[in-house]
């Protein structure tokens, strides 16, 4: 794409705003530290503003951003040695906001925490698979096309993995 | 519709995957399906907790990204121009270079040129010299070789 500095500055702006949120929940809830996961996604942003015209077309730029953040990540985990199993950060959790009643909050802060938990416990595929959909709100194709397995693994992947939190989550509300 | 269809057009419900008449499809479809129902109910509770267990993007984040981003691209503009610069003044040492060396070229050519000049001169007088040297012309008064025409009548 070709690009002037201006139309370059709209582009970034526009993705940045409608991904910003998905890019540090994934980054967060896989590396489970928040300092990190801010300097994964600046190098992400910063890199994308950077070679912003080398990306073909407007459609592969999720993708890019997503496999971006992914490789950041995975760099991250063979310089340090860490399973990516380690401890998931909750400090979402001391910030919810729900409800006029005190017992709302403790019982959402609950579900929040088992949630956490049960994806704490998930395998590192469908760890993976469950961030990018629920989080970072993507298709089953862009998430194939960013962990590199077919269409129908990822679906396999995330109806297993889901239903083991659903299942879990309305344990607790029934 | 089957199970798994079914359970497909939900979680593309929670996604905002379904345009109207699909959803349509799906909330005519669930009316009469009591375990769809139920997985859309399970569905709703799973996406509001998925919700709540989201972090948000720390505001002072977001203002190290812009900074970032607005410096990399201040630097790049500043490389451009100096770039620029970099290739007029490259240019204008060449013009200099070239202009000094088509001096130097006509400097030759004229020092030649003075030089053949003399030569010539010199051949020249060589040439006069050599034609004063020569005996003069002798012209004779009667033709040697008479040629008589005469008319044929």
């Amino acid at each position: 794409m070709k690009l002037s500095e201006n139309e370059k500055i709209l582009l970034f702006g526009k993705y940045y705003e409608a991904l910003k949120s998905g890019v540090y929940n994934y980054a967060v809830k896989m590396l489970s530290d928040k300092e990190t996961a801010s300097d994964v996604m600046q190098n992400v942003f910063v890199k994308f503003f950077e070679h912003i015209e080398n990306i073909r077309e407007e459609e592969k730029i999720k993708v890019w951003i997503f496999k971006s953040a992914r490789n950041e990540i995975y760099g991250i985990y063979r310089k340090s040695g860490n399973s990516i199993f380690s401890k998931l950060d909750k400090t979402a959790i001391e910030n919810i906001s729900v409800g006029g009643f005190p017992y709302e909050k403790v019982e959402a802060a609950e579900l929040a925490n088992i949630l956490l938990d049960e994806v704490n416990k998930l395998s590192e595929t469908s760890r993976e698979v469950i961030l990018l959909r629920e989080y970072a709100f993507l298709s089953y194709n862009e998430i194939a096309e960013i962990t590199g397995v077919e269409i129908n693994v990822v679906k396999s992947r995330l109806h297993k993995a889901r239903k083991k939190l659903i299942d879990k989550i309305s344990k607790l509300y029934r | 519709m089957e199970k798994e269809q079914i359970y497909n057009l939900i979680d593309a419900f929670f996604h905002d995957e379904l345009s109207k008449t699909e959803e349509s499809i799906l909330f005519t479809v669930l009316s009469e399906n009591n375990e769809g129902k139920e997985y859309f109910k399970e569905m709703l509770k799973f996406s509001e907790v998925v919700k709540l267990t989201s972090d948000e993007v720390p505001e002072n984040l977001d203002r190290e990204i812009l900074i970032r981003t607005v410096k990399f691209s201040t630097k790049k503009k500043r490389t451009k121009y100096q770039l620029s610069y970099l290739f007029a003044f490259l240019i204008a040492v060449l013009f200099i270079f070239a202009s000094f060396f088509f001096y130097q070229k006509l400097q030759d050519y004229n020092r030649e040129i003075k030089e053949v000049h003399k030569i010539v001169d010199y051949q020249n007088k060589v040439i006069s010299l050599f034609i004063n040297s020569l005996p003069a012309a002798r012209v004779n008064e009667t033709l040697q070789n008479e040629i008589i025409i005469k008319k044929n009548l």
